[in-house]
């Protein structure tokens, strides 16, 4: 015990601890000195509501009217109706219009309105009715995006042509229905399991002014590539899409990441200095 | 003898006192503050601060703001001697799915003095196992993938050798 405590010792531990101490201090004056006293937590902006909300009162999904059809009465009156070709249908509970190609001219019809002396009566989800002289023709919609990028019929007045479909169509369409434009969900869809596919058809830059982060401007769009059917052009800015502020990396994240879901698509552009309204229905 | 003993006595001291006193937090710190100049933000729920190293549980990890990924567990540890990181549990979010192979079980990195100029790297995870290593003089990394047929995502970057595939950049 005599020689635990002997002054050898109690030297030897009194240096010891005078390091130990000595480096204490140097680390505590290199904290106070040169490394940060706190963390940079983010806090993550949740529960970001959207500016306004569309709500669709008449989905699309609603079922058709229902229509009495008489199929060999289509099939002897085949060679008039036959001449009508539609292009794409608007189809809510007070209003119908669809697009038609009529001896090579495009025209948007809505329920009542006539052609080639054929009245539109209504439409479903695929098809359009015609009545002539108290009889029903029903015109089936099937369009298909061919490899050249044109739009080119595949079935007229419910025959198919061709019951293969290229693997392009599978993605899905962009439809102008004149007043608008009618997004099919398997493109958004697959864009939405798709990043990579979204980043070699469409450029986004960001816009910043003196305090961030202002929103996106579109830098190139790819020829041929859905999003040059969407009415958007280069050097347009994004303000919001569906009523969500694009401000950010996170609210445009987060649009990116809902978009399959979606029932409508709006998009708000500033275009030379205007603010444009794009609309969208997602069939 | 004594002096000798005086020596080694002040450098297990000096060796002691710099591991035990380290502000491991405030190093950790450093690095978050490093990672916001690149817009990326890390949240952790707990810092464990320990003798040798440091526990970060829970970490969620933001690129510009985007909630990418997340992960259990980063566990550092330092002899001095013998330096490893620890990364348990990586999960990328499901809009990268297409673009990164998930889940990762595991990710190590480790650095020795006795082969100084080079950092060993390693992973676990749906890719099977993954190793390589960082080579500080020469600047480049090389991985070396055993089994690609589950990361078809990943082929555009690889290289087909002679051992098999691997993963080669320079920075």
């Amino acid at each position: 015990m005599k020689n635990l405590f002997s002054k050898k010792n109690l030297t030897t531990l009194i240096v010891f601890i005078s390091i130990l101490l000595l480096l204490k201090i140097l680390w505590l004056v290199v904290a106070l000195l040169w490394l940060p006293s706190q963390g940079t937590n983010y806090s993550e902006e949740k529960g970001k509501s959207a500016l306004f909300y569309r709500i669709k009162l008449s989905p699309n999904k609603a079922p058709p009217p229902k229509v009495k059809q008489n199929k060999q009465r289509i099939k002897k009156v085949l060679g008039n109706i036959k001449e009508i070709k539609l292009l794409a249908i608007y189809n809510a509970s007070d209003t119908t219009v669809v697009t038609i190609e009529y001896k090579g001219k495009t025209q948007v019809l809505a329920k009542g309105d006539k052609v080639n002396g054929f009245m539109l009566e209504g439409a479903g989800e695929d098809y359009a009715n015609f009545s002539k002289n108290t009889k029903m023709f029903k015109v089936v919609l099937a369009l298909l995006r061919d490899t050249k990028g044109k739009i080119r019929h595949i079935r007229e007045s419910g025959k198919a042509k061709s019951k293969e479909k290229p693997k392009s169509a599978k993605i899905g369409e962009i439809i102008d229905a004149g007043d608008h434009k009618i997004v099919e969900k398997s493109l958004l869809t697959h864009f939405a399991n798709n990043l990579d596919e979204v980043n070699k058809n469409i450029g986004i830059a960001e816009v910043k002014d003196k305090n961030g982060l202002k929103g996106f401007r579109i830098s190139f769009i790819r020829k041929g590539s859905p999003f040059s059917q969407l009415g958007v052009k280069r050097g347009d800015i994004i303000k919001t899409i569906n009523g969500q502020k694009i401000d950010s990396y996170n609210a445009a994240f987060a649009v990116y990441k809902n978009i399959g879901n979606i029932e409508n698509l709006s998009m708000v552009i500033e275009r030379r200095n205007e603010e444009m309204e794009l609309e969208y229905e997602v069939n | 003898m004594q002096v000798v003993k005086n020596i080694l006595i002040s450098f297990f001291a000096l060796y002691l006192g710099f591991l035990l006193f380290m502000p491991k937090e405030k190093f950790y710190y450093l690095l978050e503050k490093e990672l916001l100049k690149h817009d990326v933000k890390l949240n952790e729920a707990e810092i464990k601060s320990s003798f040798l190293g440091l526990e970060i549980r829970d970490i969620s990890g933001y690129v510009k703001g985007i909630h990418l990924v997340s992960i259990d567990e980063i566990k550092f540890s330092t002899t001095l001697f013998f330096s490893k990181m620890e990364i348990t549990n990586i999960e990328v979010d499901a809009s990268l799915a297409k673009m990164l192979p998930q889940p990762i079980e595991s990710v190590h990195i480790n650095h020795s003095v006795l082969s100084a100029l080079f950092v060993n790297v390693g992973a676990k995870g749906i890719f099977g196992e993954l190793t390589g290593e960082i080579n500080l003089l020469e600047r480049n990394v090389h991985v070396d993938i055993n089994d690609t047929s589950k990361v078809p995502m990943l082929k555009p970057w690889l290289t087909k050798g002679e051992k098999g595939w691997f993963y080669e950049k320079s920075f």
